[in-house]
């Protein structure tokens, strides 16, 4: 027997050379350094002031100088919209269970979670203020409103996309409802869930800096704030840097943990994970 | 690989109920949709022994994937009855007696071909089946040894539908229902896949009843053939295959193979 054969037709794809994967990335890089490059030529050609648009020169230093202060505020910043996503999701997985369970609990309420998401949540941040203050409540209320509905919608998508042989299957062995649910729903619905988070890891930051910008006496959001209340424009760009590092970083995270857990689903054997 | 296995010993099987291991007693089906009906199923009667091997053969459409379905508890009959050593199919369901395989894999993509193998010992565990035998014994017998730790996106389409194979035996149903289990496959895995299927079935003796519409297939696997006509379905005729066993390639060309196959034509036909 070609049992040799055999076993390395099965070893996972741990991913392809450190070669292949710089040849993969450098477009990107470059794309990058281009735009850099470009935007500093442009600054100091047309001889814009630096109270206008600072040129990258300007920026990267006021960045490493603010760092540790960055870090610091962002930690608030992140706490708001890790608390308030794992609350959106938890609402909205509870929510899909239900709706996926009882037709008439999807039909009274699902409606209402539409017109919840059509509101712009900009428009209640100020309201959150007055009800709840300067602290990290309303910043982790506003997270949690947004990241809620992307959950329920791909969710009840999910628990309903199980393969109808499978369920079969198990219906012809005597599974339970609830065997069903844990062991077949649940797990088909992981691709559809994973595909919200990746959309709510940027909604929640997005949220809770929103609520920062309104009332805070902490965060990036308040930082971004007072730099624009005191025209100081390069701390401003600084810190508008540093949220597009942090979010390509942990964009790039949810990417390599997704195809992590969903190892075993098309979508990641196809693209390699991407988008 | 000539193990046979223990669960299955003559002198327990020939004890058994001597009427019909499986009993499908005047079953018909209509489904009922809002503006109209469509009969399915007229009147199929039938009884299976023990260990024997059925195979319900007929045009596309003609109900035989629903009599099935019906056999195994996943469709009610409108009306008429199905008995599984004497009992419902329900109550078959709950006590694990029905081994299932489909004509896609349907295997769950995030578990191991060992893990998937194993799905229905871990589910209704209240129904207290044993294992018919380990998980790398069923593995060897499906000639799956050296894949326990793979994933179905690993293997070939021939070889996932090996593993559901597997998955329907290891609990020891006391009935293998086959809907077209080879019916997704390209002809030259699916030729292969009959005398595979004869091999297993020969070291676990299950009772199967399979479904196809390949001649070929039906004959080289049958104990008898149960012709069914154009919806919709009744039984037109049984045909039993006295081909010895085991069987090879070899008899395909044998006279009484040639015989069968023109007569099931035939049937087929008119």
């Amino acid at each position: 027997m070609t049992a040799t054969a055999a076993t390395r037709a099965f070893q996972p794809n741990t991913g392809a050379s450190a070669l292949a994967r710089l040849r993969r990335t450098w477009p990107a890089v470059f794309g990058l350094i281009a735009f850099f490059v470009g935007w500093e030529i442009l600054i100091r050609l047309t001889n814009t002031p630096v109270f206008v648009v600072p040129a990258p020169s300007a920026i990267a230093p006021r960045l490493w100088e603010e760092l540790p202060n960055y870090a610091y505020e962002f930690s608030y910043t992140l706490a708001a919209a890790a608390i308030g996503l794992v609350i959106g999701t938890s609402v909205g997985i509870v929510g899909a269970v239900l709706m996926a369970n009882w037709r008439i609990l999807e039909k009274s309420f699902f409606p209402l979670a539409v017109m919840l998401k059509l509101v712009p949540f900009v428009a209640i941040a100020p309201l959150l203020r007055i009800w709840l203050g300067y602290e990290l409540q309303p910043k982790i209320v506003l997270a949690s409103l947004i990241t809620f509905f992307p959950v329920l919608v791909n969710c009840i998508a999910g628990l309903r996309s199980a393969d109808p042989l499978a369920l079969e299957f198990f219906r012809s062995v005597g599974a339970s409802r609830w065997e069903i649910l844990t062991r077949l729903r649940w797990m088909a619905t992981l691709p559809y869930l994973y595909a919200a988070f990746k959309v709510n890891v940027n909604l929640a930051l997005a949220g809770a800096i929103v609520g920062e910008l309104f009332s805070s006496k902490n965060g990036i959001g308040k930082v971004i704030n007072e730099t624009a209340l005191t025209l100081d424009i390069r701390a401003m760009f600084a810190a508008i840097m540093f949220l597009a590092v942090t979010g390509v970083a942990l964009t790039l995270f949810m990417n390599w943990s997704e195809r992590r857990v969903l190892f075993w689903h098309e979508s990641v054997r196809t693209s390699g994970g991407r988008g | 690989m000539g193990q046979t296995f223990s669960a299955v010993s003559p002198a327990a099987t020939a004890s058994r109920d001597a009427r019909g291991h499986v009993v499908v007693d005047r079953v018909a089906k209509t489904f009922q949709t809002q503006d109209t009906s469509v009969e399915a199923i007229r009147e199929v009667s039938l009884a299976i022994r023990e260990n024997e091997f059925v195979t319900l053969i007929g045009p596309s459409g003609c109900g035989k994937s629903t009599l099935l379905r019906i056999v195994g508890g996943l469709i009610e009959a409108t009306t008429g009855r199905v008995e599984i050593r004497g009992r419902s199919a329900q109550e078959a369901q709950r006590t694990k007696d029905i081994g299932f395989v489909f004509q896609q894999p349907a295997l769950l993509p995030w578990r191991t071909v060992s893990a998937n193998v194993e799905l229905g010992l871990e589910l209704n565990k209240g129904a207290g089946a044993e294992r018919l035998c380990s998980t790398d014994e069923i593995l060897a017998l499906v000639g799956l040894g050296a894949f326990a730790k793979a994933h179905p996106y690993q293997l070939s389409g021939g070889m996932q539908q090996r593993v559901a194979i597997a998955r329907a035996l290891i609990f020891d149903p006391a009935l293998l229902l086959m809907d077209e289990p080879f019916g997704a496959l390209d002809e030259i895995t699916r030729a292969g896949m009959r005398y595979e299927l004869l091999r297993i079935w020969g070291d676990t003796r299950k009772t199967v009843l399979f479904v196809t519409h390949s001649i070929p297939e039906a004959i080289v696997l049958s104990d008898r053939v149960v012709v069914m006509s154009p919806r919709p379905g009744e039984v037109r005729e049984i045909i039993d295959v006295t081909l010895p066993r085991p069987r090879n390639e070899d008899m395909e060309s044998a006279p009484e193979f040639v015989r069968i196959a023109e007569r099931l034509r035939h049937l087929l036909r008119a």
